[in-house]
């Protein structure tokens, strides 16, 4: 069996963002969410020239500058602003958690290996395994995490999983698609960046561990 | 409200005639919603417009009901009015024909009714929110009794219920309404529920939807047809669903009550009529069960309306009664069937149909009368009430035609229908094959003997101490007689009692018609012209000869009672409501529990309290050893489940996760 580059692109990413899993450093995870969603931006070039298209060579480009500068440029300024330089952790320590995150990029091969690859991709089954894997350790993280920083990293996680999944499972999807999806994501953050300042300043604290007020009963 | 469209929409008729009938049903439909939302937000409201709109349609409604008898009406909604998937699918054939007249007859009374009653209350309720329930619930059972097939069936239903709740929650500033509209709401979600299941089941084994396909003679029918028969029971308000009658009746204004009791459990009948006699059903278990909760619902309910002190909760128990009657003569008539008996199954249910026309009339008459003497006296309480038989004569008058009717006093109505059912009993007694079923035939006539003279009992005490003797509280003392509306109202519903209980024998033929035209055979030739006249002669000559042989020969001394140095008497030394149940319900104290509480107040209360305040009530057994711990069992294993929502994010991303990894398993395991 070939693997081909676009999947070996999707797997580094998946790896590293299971290493994100085993840092508590918000600026190590920053760094590695950067590296993954580079990764995920060579994906869609290689993706782009396997189906000899040039309209995804662009959307790369903007995923690079965007999602992989912008952001955690963004969260940087985010985390010096609000004094954070680590999180506390919950559960599980991060190396174990690190560990199930690998597991889970395992599992993940086990679980996608049914799905019935599109007709003319050539990206089916690694590049499934690398989305959901992505999505799983996006949960993983904001499972074992106390900051909401570092639960708006999970989701971010997440989203570059479900990015993948939908552009190794189909045969390219629109740009006008993908071009709304990636100002969704940079509205997400830019909101969600708004209400860390204001948790922050409602309760003097980001630990999402000390909100438990949210239910009826 | 909307039949007459559905009688322009003959099923005979030409292509325009169906056209002509599509556009009569929007208008009306339109014409009915506009009107229900330009009265939605008006509070002050005057009564007689909706009233007198209300009176025109029902008319019209039964005038052209009348005028089609014979012809079967058919209306199907064309595409963009459809339910989803479902065209709404309506068919009036002669049984539904009969309900549909009794409906039209009993809005007509109540509409009379409206305006004189709704003033004395105008300011408790928001008047144009109850015309506009008024108006929707109307339309609603007109539309559950014409529709045809279950989807159809089970909107109107719906509309129907919801209708009624919020009717009953008209006065909802009171903590007592809003709990007898929430046990009310109750008990509807699970009828519906179980109806729907029912449906769906029946669905699923005939793949119809309309109820003309449904048939019951196959055993894997017959978990569907319980769960229709108790979804209906419950609506019905049959032994041991019938709680929520007791609360929701008194909490709704009279003339809700009068509909509710008067048609909207009809409806419940009607359906058991519809689905399950039509639909042949022969499990003997079923059909068994029916019979027994029915019994047992006659004898409760007659047993609970004699130690009632609220007139209209006394109403509400005696409509358990006869409800259960019609019920039993239902199940009477499908065992019969069955067993091939055919004289017996055509008997029960003609008396089933006729007992439901004439429950509906006479208990919709008491039930104004009792609104009557609740508009005037301000109470209707029987420990409040007395004298009024000077004060409000002629209500009087119309409250005693309805007791007597409900007490089977020929000639009026209740006595033929209660016949029909005792005569189909007895021939049970001498054709039915076995042994046992003789036995218990006879068991049951006994019961019913018991439950017809308790029920004398129940109606002499409502008479007596609510209209006879003197009055027990001054608001009493002020009341004058009810508004012409109201008593023309009465007067009507009166003369359609004697009306019916004259001409039994030409009702009950016509309703053997009805159902033969329907696709029922059922033959009415065989049974004996009734003993209405010969009978109330009977009974005239005997209470005459009573009269004149025991009672007239006192004579009568005008003296002052003894007062044991008290000084005057009190009304409160007659008789009371509760001292007159007393002697029967000592008979029945397993059923009837006696609770006394006793408070007495003052500044040296032990030697010489000031105030001492004696209650005397009834504990509902049933309401406090079954629903009371099953509502706490559904409501601890709630509280187990809500714990679920912890309020951690963490927990909700855990569960998030679980539910990704299970759904991913379950995809990969197919």
């Amino acid at each position: 069996m070939t693997i081909t580059a676009t999947e070996i692109c999707v797997l580094t990413a998946a790896l590293l963002a299971c290493l994100m899993v085993g840092s508590l450093h918000l600026r190590v995870n920053l760094w590695l969410y950067s590296l993954s969603t580079l990764c995920i931006a060579a994906a869609t070039a290689t993706s782009a020239l396997e189906h000899s298209e040039m309209g995804p060579i662009f959307i790369a480009i903007l995923i690079a500058l965007l999602k992989s500068v912008a952001i955690p440029k963004f969260f940087s300024w985010a985390i010096d602003k609000l004094h954070v330089q680590r999180d506390l952790g919950a559960m599980v320590t991060p190396p174990l958690a690190m560990h199930a995150a690998i597991l889970l990029f395992a599992l993940s091969f086990i679980l996608t290996k049914e799905i019935p690859s599109p007709a003319g991709s050539v990206n089916g089954w690694f590049g499934a395994a690398g989305g959901i894997s992505l999505v799983f350790t996006g949960l993983l993280l904001m499972l074992t995490r106390r900051l909401a920083i570092s639960q708006i990293f999970g989701f971010l996680v997440i989203e570059n999983g479900i990015y993948i999944f939908a552009l190794t499972q189909t045969n390219g999807m629109p740009l006008i698609v993908e071009m709304g999806v990636l100002l969704d994501v940079l509205v997400g953050v830019m909101v969600s960046g708004l209400l860390l300042f204001k948790i922050q300043k409602s309760f003097e604290h980001i630990d999402v561990a000390q909100l438990t007020q949210l239910k009826e009963y | 409200m909307n039949s007459e469209t559905f009688v322009k929409a003959r099923a005979t008729g030409t292509g325009q005639v169906q056209e002509m009938a599509t556009f009569g049903v929007l208008a009306l439909l339109l014409s009915l919603i506009s009107l229900a939302l330009v009265l939605g937000h008006r509070k002050q409201l005057k009564s007689a417009i909706p009233a007198a709109l209300t009176l025109i349609s029902a008319l019209a409604s039964t005038v052209l009901l009348i005028l089609s008898w014979g012809h079967d009406l058919g209306w199907q909604s064309q595409t963009p009015f459809w339910l989803g998937i479902f065209p709404l699918t309506f068919k009036i054939d002669s049984l539904s024909r009969l309900y549909l007249t009794l409906l039209s007859v009993i809005v007509c009374a109540v509409s009379i009714f409206s305006p004189g009653y709704l003033s004395h209350i105008a300011a408790k309720i928001h008047a144009g929110q109850y015309w506009a329930c008024f108006l929707v619930f109307i339309a609603s059972m007109y539309a559950v009794i014409a529709s045809a097939d279950a989807i159809t069936f089970l909107v109107a239903w719906e509309l129907m219920s919801l209708a009624s709740i919020a009717l009953v929650a008209t006065d909802h500033s009171h903590q007592s309404v809003q709990k007898s509209a929430f046990i009310y709401l109750g008990a509807t979600r699970v009828s519906s529920a179980l109806l729907a299941g029912g449906f769906l089941w029946m669905h699923a084994i005939s793949r119809s939807w309309s109820f003309h396909d449904w048939i019951f003679n196959d055993p894997v029918t017959y978990l569907p047809a319980l769960l229709i028969l108790i979804g209906l029971c419950i609506k019905a308000g049959i032994w041991p669903f019938h709680i929520w009658l007791p609360y929701a009746h008194p909490a709704a204004p009279a003339t809700v009550s009068a509909i509710m009791s008067g048609f909207m459990i009809k409806v419940a009948v009607y359906a058991l009529i519809r689905i399950l006699v039509f639909g042949a059903l022969n499990s003997t278990l079923i059909i068994a069960l029916a019979f027994t909760l029915a019994v047992v619902s006659t004898f409760w309910g007659v047993l609970f309306a004699l130690v009632q002190n609220d007139l209209k909760k006394l109403l509400a128990y005696s409509s358990i009664e006869n409800v259960g009657l019609i019920v039993m003569a239902i199940a009477l008539s499908l065992y019969a069937r069955q067993a091939s008996l055919a004289t017996i199954a055509d008997l029960a249910i003609i008396a089933a149909i006729f007992h439901s026309w004439n429950h509906g009339l006479f208990k919709c008459l008491l039930f104004l009368s009792v609104g009557a003497v609740d508009s005037q006296a301000h109470t209707r309480d029987l420990r409040h009430l007395g004298g009024l038989a000077k004060r409000m004569p002629w209500t009087m008058a119309f409250f005693f035609a309805g007791s007597f009717a409900i007490c089977s006093i020929p000639p009026l109505n209740g006595f033929s229908s209660k016949f029909l059912i005792y005569e189909s009993l007895f021939k049970n007694v001498l054709q039915c094959p076995t042994f046992t079923e003789k036995g218990l035939s006879l068991a049951v006539i006994c019961l019913l003997s018991a439950v017809g003279a308790l029920a004398i009992a129940v109606f002499v005490k409502a008479m007596g101490v609510g209209f006879l003797g003197v009055a027990r509280s001054k608001a009493v003392h002020h009341a004058e007689e009810a508004g012409w509306g109201m008593l023309l109202a009465q007067a009507c519903l009166v003369i359609l009692c004697v009306v019916s209980g004259v001409n039994a024998d030409a009702a009950s033929r016509l309703i053997a018609d009805s159902l033969t035209s329907a696709g029922l055979k059922v033959d009415y030739t065989i049974s004996s012209v009734l003993p209405t006249g010969t009978t109330a002669v009977l009974l005239a000559a005997l209470s005459a000869l009573t009269y004149l042989l025991f009672l007239k020969a006192s004579k009568v001394t005008n003296y002052r009672t003894w007062d044991c140095g008290f000084g005057t008497l009190s009304p409160k030394t007659q008789v009371s409501a509760d001292s007159f149940a007393q002697p029967l319900a000592r008979i029945f104290r397993p059923f009837l529990r006696y609770e006394n509480s006793a408070r007495f107040e003052g500044q040296d209360r032990r030697h010489f309290p000031e105030v001492v305040t004696v209650q005397t009530q009834i504990v509902s057994i049933l309401e406090n050893r079954v629903y009371l711990p099953g509502l706490a069992l559904i409501g601890g294993l709630a509280r187990l489940l809500a714990r679920l929502q912890a309020g951690s994010i963490h927990l909700y991303l855990l569960y998030v996760c679980a539910t990704l990894c299970l759904l991913l398993f379950l995809g990969m395991a197919q």
